[in-house]
């Protein structure tokens, strides 16, 4: 029965989110019909890869119940991607580079892991300490500079379209995203993150081994936050010690637009795919139409509570 | 849900009434992101912007990240290039602001160049630079020794002791008087950091060490009500002249008490509306020369073409007299 309606409620998400982002392309082709290029598309795509991949972390960590929020994830990627050009200037073969982005983060992740499960601490409290740290490392590690010197080789990588696909899209985002959503709708791996968010209490009596699994996923949220500041890299060609400033509340919003309940137990990523396709349509509209841009943040406020509210309103009438 | 479209669909008739109205024009777009919205100094360049549009017959775009994230003025810079407005000026963040869409901006032959802030190495077209860091280490100089003569004792009071852009105005200060006033004697620079109160205090440790000082020179503009407030509580107003790089708006107050003097910086509507008349030549296809005729303008502006350069021109000085006419 359960299965049942989470599987309605994220339906209803998606069908939500599909027509808002109806709505905002039908009012972008009424006011500005020149914006109907494939270079908006590439722009689009561009401007979600790095948003997709954190957003996915957060939203499994979100999942995974027991209160898990991971507001670290932007401290993550400014420090993955330091630390990935710091070692490259301390003579690291530049081939490493991505492996070591994506190991920092993981690093870095569990960590959060660590003081969440092993240590007890409110994850809101623990990755807020964390988020301070790493960002707060980044910018004292660089003195605030950016650091230049990616590889020519990663840049064409990262700045490469096909077919108005950016590379780092097609490449990264995509298959993290169906690997995600399969493990999570077809594997027992996937059941137990559901069963825990659900009822951490029954997950543990039927023997799922809750702390590790949380582990894991603190984990895996801080390794794709790396593969996000390795994107960042092959992208802007430099390593901004602030890389990842606002991350935090922006995955946050497209975890929960993408109908992750906050309580842990309930949605699925091919929402938060959805949100964060939603959200920078959106961005890029309103940055088209030359909207002020105090005016988008408070547009998008507006979308989240817009949202959720006909999420909690539909579970009522139920 | 029905409820819903229909109201997305009133809206959006709505606003698409207005803006057919505000698109109806076809002049020459020249579009120029800040690092940040909403702060004085930039909105100073906005007006002067909108100045020169008006008076050059182009459109003027103004948009610019809410905080000072590269990413975001990134987005506002590719939206622009998608949007095919016909240049566009930034006052970088950091190269990464522009360097992934200067191709993307040459390939719809758009006139991709800097303002304020420049990024060197990245193919912009020109930097319209506010002032040289020369042209501010020399101007403070001479505007010193006219009010307290070429034999007196400067004492120097900057920010932190790492800032290159401070360092280098105190290099240029103690060059100038080197080589123009070798009488004047400027005293070793002290360091404040970030904070006022350090700043006073440091002041008046020079004051007292120093009777015989006639001036000193807040260098950071965090040290310049430092500076002032201390001229004022050692009861010096008169006897010693503070000096400084700090906007009209930090300075008023000091100016018209007479702690200050005067101060040093250049004036952003000015740099705003030559960032557009820029715009506007680069559209028109028209070279720089060595030094270009600009309306509005008393002295010619300067072009560097080795570096690329389009230089504002000297400093301006800010006294209690001219004061008011800035607000930024």
């Amino acid at each position: 029965m359960n299965r049942i309606r989470n599987l309605q409620g994220s339906t209803l998400v998606l069908t939500l989110l599909a027509l808002l982002w109806v709505v905002v392309v039908f009012v972008l082709l009424v006011l500005k019909p020149s914006v109907f290029s494939l270079a908006t598309v590439t722009t689009i795509l561009q401007f979600s890869t790095i948003l997709a991949l954190v957003s996915l972390g957060q939203a499994i960590v979100v999942m995974a119940g027991g209160a898990g929020i991971d507001l670290s994830v932007g401290g993550i990627v400014s420090l993955s991607a330091i630390f990935g050009m710091l070692a490259l200037k301390a003579g690291l073969p530049s081939f490493l580079l991505p492996a070591t982005c994506v190991f920092a983060g993981a690093v870095l992740g569990a960590f959060n892991g660590i003081l969440v499960t092993r240590l007890s601490i409110l994850p809101l409290i623990a990755t807020l300490g964390t988020f301070f740290i790493y960002s707060g490392l980044a910018l004292a590690l660089t003195g605030g500079a950016a650091q230049s010197g990616v590889p020519g080789w990663l840049l064409i990588w990262g700045r490469s379209v096909f077919s108005s696909i950016p590379a780092p899209f097609l490449t990264i985002a995509i298959p993290v995203f169906a690997i995600a959503g399969i493990v999570l709708m077809w594997t027992a791996w996937g059941r137990w993150i559901y069963a825990i968010g659900f009822n951490e209490r029954s997950a543990h009596l039927v023997g799922i081994p809750v702390d590790r699994a949380r582990l894991i996923l603190y984990g895996l949220s801080g390794a794709l936050s790396g593969a996000a500041a390795l994107i960042s890299l092959a992208w802007l060609g430099s390593g901004r010690p602030n890389i990842g400033q606002n991350l935090e509340l922006e995955s946050l919003t497209a975890a929960m637009l993408g109908g992750i309940a906050i309580s842990g137990g309930r949605g699925g990523v091919g929402g938060v795919f959805a949100a964060v396709i939603l959200l920078v349509t959106l961005k890029t509209g309103l940055l088209q139409l030359n909207v002020n841009t105090v005016w988008q943040l408070g547009i998008v406020g507006a979308l989240l509570v817009f949202v959720l509210l006909a999420d909690r309103l539909s579970q009522r009438w139920r | 849900m029905l409820k819903h479209i229909r109201k997305a669909l009133a809206v959006s008739a709505l606003s698409f009434a207005v803006s057919s109205a505000a698109f109806a024009q076809d002049k020459p777009k020249v579009a120029f992101v800040p690092q940040l919205i909403g702060i004085p100094y930039f909105n100073a360049m906005e007006a002067g912007g909108n100045r020169a549009a008006k008076e050059l017959g182009v459109d003027f775009i103004y948009s610019g990240p809410v905080d000072t994230n590269p990413v975001d003025q990134l987005q506002i810079v590719q939206n622009l290039i998608d949007q095919g407005v016909n240049a566009i000026s930034v006052s970088v963040l950091d190269a990464s602001s522009i360097a992934p869409v200067v191709a993307a901006a040459e390939a719809k032959n758009i006139k991709l160049f800097t303002s304020d802030s420049d990024a060197p190495d990245s193919g912009r077209a020109v930097y319209v630079a506010q002032a040289t860091d020369e042209g501010l280490g020399a101007t403070i100089i001479d505007e010193l020794v006219k009010r307290v003569g070429e034999e007196a004792k400067i004492g120097i009071v900057s920010g932190e002791a790492t800032a290159s852009n401070l360092n280098a105005w105190i290099g240029f200060m103690q060059k100038q008087a080197s080589a123009k006033y070798p009488k004047l004697q400027l005293l070793e620079p002290q360091y404040a950091g970030g904070t006022a109160e350090r700043a006073a205090q440091i002041s008046g440790d020079l004051m007292a060490a120093n009777p015989d000082i006639k001036a000193i020179i807040a260098v950071a503009s965090t040290t310049c009500p430092g500076v002032a407030q201390a001229i004022e509580t050692a009861g010096k107003i008169g006897a010693v002249i503070g000096a400084g790089y700090c906007s009209p708006n930090t300075a008023r107050s000091y100016l018209k008490s007479g702690a200050f003097g005067f101060t040093v910086l250049w004036d952003p509507a000015q740099l705003g509306y030559l960032t557009v008349w820029a715009g506007k030549q680069l559209i028109d296809g028209k070279a720089f020369e060595a030094e270009n005729k600009v309306p509005g303008f008393d002295n010619p502006v300067t072009y560097d073409a080795t570096k690329g350069i389009l230089l504002l021109g000297p400093p301006a000085v800010f006294t209690a007299e001219n004061v008011d006419k800035f607000d930024f």
